[in-house]
């Protein structure tokens, strides 16, 4: 038993010193990092110095952005649940063909979301998008373009995000027996009494982790505002993405990092507590 | 009943728009990729593979495509052998600190990107060694372990344990059970975990940015880069592989795993 035991040990060793190694280690760099010291010109000095954080905190350049990230990523998982809800509803319960409709939701939730923004800013521009269409039906004199710009990064966050939206509902709402349904009908209710009755509050867990994820999801994401948005459009992730790479500052990139994380996880939490909800799916579900 | 049919309609259309907003970017895409035209313009004047062509030619395209392919293969080995292994160990042992190494092989892909990036470029920074293949391969292979070992998990919790004790009465060794007994009950799922960290690396741009962006090109690098000079109609041929790729793969996944989102 005691030669087992062992072996379990060598056996453990790959993943969990792997995991420790290039997982674990790698975090803890991060936070030693955010308290190095950048100097002017310069890339990095080990140093422990409050100073990365300090910016952050004094400069209204940084704190907009962080407020737009955590506005934008309200917004998207909103329009994503007003969305989302009655296609995926209808998906679960009434449409026939699901599995082609499940293929093409979850083929586009893995899509890069490069080629995702791609395809918008190409909808969106002006020789190649729906301005054509509006001028051809004779509702724009001349063809323009929506990209870069505000809406545009609204449609391509909701674009690539809803997906996950989808896929976290319908694994509720099909978990969700119909019987109760039916025998809120047979009783008398009308179909609309017993949706937002009976379905509707049954739900509530799907909505709640399908709206945080969404949420979550768009608080580090990069890809769609840079293509499709404004530097008035910039997120964090991006902010911190340009000072990690172009002005080659880490620390600062680290220290911002760290903020964003920590102010995620403490607003899911609070919503998490508040709704008293269990668990978040992450779009790979069990069979 | 006249209500319930109006609703019903009214929830039809609402999904048959959702289908649509969802379809058609991709189909634009598609149509502009056959454009015979230098820009892009839709509908297209005229058909051509042209930019197949250059995509397929190019010696930077065709450098993106070969690290992309490395990156994505050496990923895919990476993650799924992280998870094979720590999925049978927490499965088939009472180790302690169970509960704490799982949450540990879960975390990676629940923390944004940009946290992984970052915290792997202070990492090799600190080490000494930035800017490589290796180094996104690592953090690839990290970030992306949570979802075959999420599958791989699911196979083994469905694997009949008698069978296994029924060859170990027989004499075989524990390496022979494993190898002969349970890999091939759980080789769909293997499988599947190796396609899906495979697509999502290939996919993947933010974090091979931060790791090693300025000296390594992917294919999304590449794309990212060519979009900040020109909407040249390559692109759109790339992204038709893209889209042919992904959507095979995941077919292929949700036939190994037999309708694991249905």
């Amino acid at each position: 038993m005691k030669s087992r035991g062992r072996r379990l040990k060598y056996i453990l060793a790959y993943p969990v010193g792997m995991l420790f190694v290039f997982f674990l280690i790698p975090l803890g760099m991060l936070i030693v990092f955010s308290f190095y010291y950048h100097p002017p010109g310069g890339f990095y000095e080990p140093a422990f110095t409050l100073d990365n954080y300090v910016r952050f905190f004094t400069r209204t350049l940084y704190l907009k952005r962080l407020a737009f990230t955590v506005e934008i990523s309200v917004l998207t998982a909103l329009l994503c649940l007003i969305l989302g809800y009655p296609f995926t509803y209808y998906l679960a319960r009434i449409a026939s063909r699901r599995r082609l409709y499940i293929i093409l939701v979850i083929s586009t939730l893995w899509l890069s979301y490069i080629v995702r923004s791609y395809a918008w800013s190409v909808l969106l521009s002006r020789s190649a998008g729906i301005s054509q269409l509006f001028v051809w039906l004779g509702f724009l004199e001349k063809p323009q373009s929506y990209t870069p710009g505000l809406v545009a990064v609204i449609i391509g966050l909701v674009y690539v995000f809803l997906p996950f939206m989808i896929l976290t509902l319908y694994g509720n709402l099909k978990s969700i027996s119909t019987d109760y349904e039916e025998a809120s009908l047979n009783l008398g209710a009308g179909p609309w009494k017993t949706f937002w009755r009976v379905t509707f509050p049954l739900s509530r867990d799907g909505i709640i982790s399908g709206s945080l994820l969404v949420f979550i999801l768009t608080m580090g994401a990069y890809v769609v505002p840079s293509i499709l948005g404004k530097p008035k459009q910039w997120t964090m992730a991006i902010v911190i993405g340009d000072q990690a790479t172009y002005e080659s500052n880490v620390p600062f990139g680290a220290a911002m990092a760290l903020i964003l994380m920590v102010l995620a996880i403490v607003i899911i939490w609070i919503i998490a507590k508040l709704a008293g909800t269990k668990s978040l799916s992450m779009g790979a579900r069990g069979r | 009943m006249k209500f319930q049919r109006t609703g019903r309609l009214l929830l039809g259309a609402c999904f048959a728009s959702i289908v649509i907003f969802l379809v058609l970017p991709l189909l634009i895409v598609i149509a502009v990729s056959f454009t015979s035209d230098i820009f892009m313009v839709f509908p297209p004047k005229g058909l051509s593979l042209q930019w197949y062509r250059e995509f397929l030619t190019m010696s930077d395209w065709r450098g993106a495509i070969r690290n992309s392919l490395i990156i994505a293969s050496g990923t895919a080995v990476l993650s799924t052998s992280i998870a094979l292994v720590l999925g049978f160990v927490l499965d088939r042992y009472e180790i302690r600190f169970a509960q704490a190494i799982r949450t540990l092989g879960l975390l990676p892909f629940l923390l944004p990107p940009v946290i992984i990036g970052i915290a792997f470029m202070a990492f090799f920074y600190a080490v000494g060694y930035s800017g490589k293949v290796f180094n996104v391969i690592i953090a690839h292979g990290i970030f992306y372990t949570t979802l075959p070992l999420m599958l791989i998990s699911l196979g083994f919790e469905s694997v009949d344990k008698e069978v296994e004790e029924a060859a170990m009465n027989l004499g075989a060794t524990e390496l022979r059970v494993f190898t002969t007994v349970t890999l091939p009950l759980i080789r769909n799922d293997v499988f599947a975990g190796i396609l899906f960290s495979f697509i999502l690396s290939l996919n993947e741009y933010f974090i091979a940015f931060l790791v090693a962006g300025f000296t390594v090109t992917t294919l999304p690098i590449k794309i990212f880069s060519s979009l900040r000079y020109s909407y040249s109609p390559t692109i759109a041929a790339v992204s038709v592989f893209f889209i042919l790729i992904t959507t095979g793969v995941i077919i292929a996944i949700n036939k190994l795993t037999k309708g694991m989102w249905d």
